[in-house]
């Protein structure tokens, strides 16, 4: 580090023009609770204690008004130096980034001291500025540059306290800086092979400490090629003595880990790495799986496995319908040497299951690959443990279900029962309040009961007129809501049959309940009948929620109420008819008869109207207009 | 006897006509204008729409459109008759029978344009206040609903040849923005849907919403609306029958 910042500095210095700084620097609050502060010509960090450290996070901001570009931003030992300051860190800094007019950047300074006493620091940047055509990186047309004292560091280092140290392989103990920019390294590993490094935390002061929260840090969706075994460490560290806890690295993957990756000690961090490397033909194996399971926050997302940390599959709901499946593939990369015989390839433990793996011994060729898929589910809830086995190189399997948070479910339909032509409403009412929040997606699916009818399109929910829509749960809620509203309101249709409504809330059984529409009699909403001269028009609306309306009997009366004639009509043509071809309207119909008339139309006075289906006859009486 | 006997002869030859119930024309959010069909409180809306329209009128005859400031005559089959460019943003249309009752009212230039069944005629009128509904109620006038600056309606006879105000008469008791339907009369408010019949008897449903709209989607239909909401209702409103349902909207709509 001291070279580079050496050779970076004489390079600057020997072949740049000097020019005035860009750069602003601010004390930033990561937290954002406090504004940026403006960092003055010296800065006092808090007293801290040796093999401890402060951090501080600066903002650096291109206050000019050209294009700069950021070098590097060191702490040295004296203001015309640029040989570092060992107890002062620079992290989190990219260095060669150009930034535009208020452009800015951030870096943490650490201060952890290895050495009691006053220690004094100069915080640099060097830079360059854009002026006319010159160049940040052609040499021939050098921008202008410069290195800037930004601040006058000071620090007090008290009397050490907890000091993490590892222990080396002949029995020695180094101790380690926290928050360096040379993380801890582990040496190259096989990816079917493992080295640990056991830590010691030693109390140097006279009285107890309590334990630290230790931890390994590592990005989302990322495999830790790390492992952490702090089983031996007590809750608290009596003064002037020890503890240990040890940390594994086993890759399942070829080259460097993470750069991300770091030991936590309380609010300490040790940056560590590890490098994956090829010892036996198996070790070159690409492994890796993708989480294909419906509805999961992972779903599509690939995962480099790490032999070190457990694959874990998704928690379910004991006893549910629903699995959770890993696509896994192994390939032989191409530029391998050997084929790869893979033996076994196995899973063990209860809940996981192993399929679609090659038949027989497999052997992978380079440039080729296998794939298999490896499900977990199980009926009783609790934590699952397993082990995948391919070849000799083995990962950890973890599985868990849980009960549903949510107390139990149930649905209010209103009114009952329900019958065709109505628009109800569903209430999802939980037995007490939720002490969770939560969404759901709550599903109406409808199976008429008539034969060769699939469908009736008006069955639907009215906000959106779909059949599925998102529910939402609130802290102590005892009805789920709709934008809103709990009453949640739908059609029935015109076609008997089944709906069947189904919750599905994350971490609980899907929830469902069928409500049978009965088949019934036609049933009329509206009739006229009015004297068009020289036919009587009857014009009926309603539905037949049976699709098997056939006979249908009109009966004329004259003015003074004394019968006339009765007429009957087959229908049951232009019925099947109408029902079968190009149905959108359900069992709803509208009816339209017309009777020539030869005599005097003003004479016939009202019609009963009779519609009979499977399930009866439905009548009604008209007046004429 | 004799004759009544030969009345139904032929009545047993005819076939029933059977078909989907029609509801009539509804705009949805997007201007989309769908197909309804299907019975009170049973609605199927059509997934495709005929046209798009900012505003609209159908009776079971024919219906008036109005897209981008051009008004539309459509027959029963949304088949276009006539057009006339207006550039009316927002004109007030009204079709509640034949073709021939095909009215509009355009606010910006206070004028009433007319289908006399073979061309559209425009009359210019001196009227104030808010037109809010309009029917041609013969051959020669036009009713139009006003409501005054003090909330409320007045009932404005206009001659469709010299645009003269015939007649003015404020309605007792209504309020807002009122709409005609056969002799009904249909006025809404934040929280309220009043329906006065003929007789002066009321009925008030409770429909609230900030911005209720009203527009004519067959003779016997009206739809009802609220932006804001996106919710909607469908009135039939007969002379024998009353009924409100909630009507789904189009699925383009609800997406």
């Amino acid at each position: 580090m001291k070279r580079l910042v050496c050779a970076l500095l004489l390079g600057v210095g020997l072949m740049y023009a000097q020019t005035s700084s860009p750069f602003t620097f601010y004390i930033h609050d990561t937290s954002g609770a406090t504004p940026d502060k403006l960092l003055g010509s010296s800065y006092a960090f808090a007293n801290t204690p040796q093999g401890s450290s402060t951090p501080l996070v600066i903002r650096a901001v291109n206050s000019s008004t050209s294009t700069a570009f950021w070098a590097l931003g060191f702490v040295s030992n004296a203001a015309s130096s640029n040989v570092p300051n060992a107890n002062f860190s620079v992290t989190g800094q990219v260095v060669n980034q150009v930034l535009a007019p208020s452009g800015s950047l951030l870096f943490t300074i650490n201060f952890a001291p290895s050495s009691a006493g006053v220690t004094t620091g100069y915080l640099r940047a060097t830079y360059q500025v854009q002026q006319g055509t010159c160049s940040f990186t052609n040499g021939t047309n050098p921008c202008p540059s410069g290195t800037v004292n930004a601040s006058t560091l000071t620090g007090t280092a008290t009397d050490p306290q907890l000091v993490l140290s590892y222990k080396t392989t002949n029995g020695g103990a180094v101790a380690l800086q926290p928050a360096s920019a040379t993380p801890f390294d582990f040496g190259n590993v096989s990816t079917s092979s493992s080295a640990t490094v056991t830590f010691i935390l030693a109390n140097q002061t006279t009285t107890a400490i309590a334990t630290p929260t230790i931890k390994i840090q590592t990005t989302q969706f990322f495999s830790s090629a790390f492992r952490l075994d702090t089983s031996s460490l007590p809750t608290s560290i009596v003064g002037n003595s020890l503890a240990t806890f040890s940390v594994t690295f086993a890759p399942g993957q070829l080259g460097v880990t993470d750069p991300s990756t770091a030991l936590l000690v309380g609010a300490l961090t040790y940056p560590m790495k590890g490098t994956g490397v090829i010892v036996a033909d198996i070790d070159a194996l690409q492994i890796s799986y993708t989480d294909v399971t419906p509805g999961s926050p992972a779903f599509g997302v690939r995962i480099n496995p790490q032999a070190a940390t457990a694959i874990q599959f998704d928690q379910l709901v004991a006893g549910g319908a629903t699995s959770s499946i890993f696509n896994f593939v192994v390939a032989n990369p191409a530029t391998s040497y050997n084929a790869v015989a893979v033996s076994p390839l196995s899973v063990s433990g209860p809940g996981f299951a192993l399929s679609g793996a090659p038949a027989g011994p497999t052997s992978i060729a380079p440039g080729t690959n296998i794939t298999f898929t490896l499900t977990f589910a199980a009926a009783a809830s609790g934590s699952y443990t397993g082990s995948l086995s391919i070849g000799t190189r083995q990962f950890a399997l973890q599985g868990q279900t849980v009960i549903s948070p949510f107390p139990a479910l149930s649905f209010v339909l209103s009114p009952q029962p329900l019958t065709s032509q109505r628009q109800a409403t569903l209430t999802i009412q939980l037995a007490s309040p939720s002490a969770f929040a939560g969404t759901g997606t709550l599903t109406m699916t409808f199976v008429p009961s008539v034969n060769g009818v699939t469908n009736d399109t008006a069955v639907a929910f009215l906000a959106t007129n779909g059949r599925q829509l998102n529910v939402d749960l609130a802290v102590g809620a005892q009805t789920a809501t709709y934008k809103g509203q709990s009453a949640i309101a739908f059609q029935t249709g015109t076609t008997a049959g089944t709906l069947t409504f189904k919750l599905d809330l994350v971490n609980t059984p899907s929830y469902s309940q069928d409500v049978t529409i009965s088949p019934a009699t036609i049933h009329l909403t509206s009739a006229t009948a009015v004297r068009q001269n020289p036919n009587l028009v009857v014009t009926v609306n309603g539905y037949d929620n049976t699709y098997s309306a056939g006979q249908l009997s009109f009966t004329f009366y004259d003015l003074s109420g004394k019968l006339i004639s009765p007429v009957t009509v087959n229908a049951a043509t232009s019925f099947q008819q109408y029902f079968s071809t190009n149905n959108q309207a359900g069992g709803a119909f509208a009816l339209q008869a017309s009777f020539p008339v030869q005599g005097d139309v003003t004479q016939v006075g009202s019609v009963a109207i009779g519609l009979t289906n499977s399930q009866g006859q439905t009548n009604t009486t008209q007046t004429f207009q | 006897m004799k004759s009544q006997l030969a009345l139904f002869l032929l009545a047993v030859v005819l076939p029933a006509q059977v078909s989907a119930p029609r509801v009539g024309f509804a705009r949805f959010a997007g201007g989309g204008v769908h197909a309804v069909s299907g019975l009170p409180a049973n609605f199927v809306v059509a997934d495709l729409p005929i046209a798009r329209a900012d505003s609209l009128s159908f009776s079971d005859s024919g219906g008036l459109l109005s897209h981008s400031g051009q008004i539309d005559l459509v027959d029963a089959n949304a088949q276009p008759v006539a057009s006339f460019t207006s550039g009316e943003v927002a004109p007030l249309l009204n079709v509640d029978g034949a073709l021939t009752t095909a009215i509009a009212w355009l606010p910006s230039s206070h004028s009433i344009l007319h289908w006399d069944g073979k061309a559209f005629a425009l009359t210019q009128t001196t009227l104030d206040g808010e037109v809010t509904a309009l029917q041609r109620i013969d051959p020669e006038k036009a009713r139009l609903l006003v409501r005054q600056a003090d909330a409320s309606v007045s009932a404005v006879i206009v001659s469709l040849t010299s645009g003269q105000v015939v007649d003015s008469q404020t309605l007792p008791g209504m309020e807002g923005r009122a709409f005609a339907q056969h002799s009904f009369l249909v006025a809404s408010n934040s929280k309220t849907l009043v329906i006065e019949f003929a007789d002066g008897q009321r009925r008030v449903l409770p429909l609230a919403a900030p911005d209720l709209t009203i527009e004519r989607m067959s003779s016997d239909w009206l739809h009802i609306f609220s932006a804001t909401s996106g919710e909607h209702w469908a009135l039939h409103l007969t002379q024998t029958d009353l009924q409100l349902s909630r009507m789904p909207p189009a699925r383009e709509a609800a997406q």
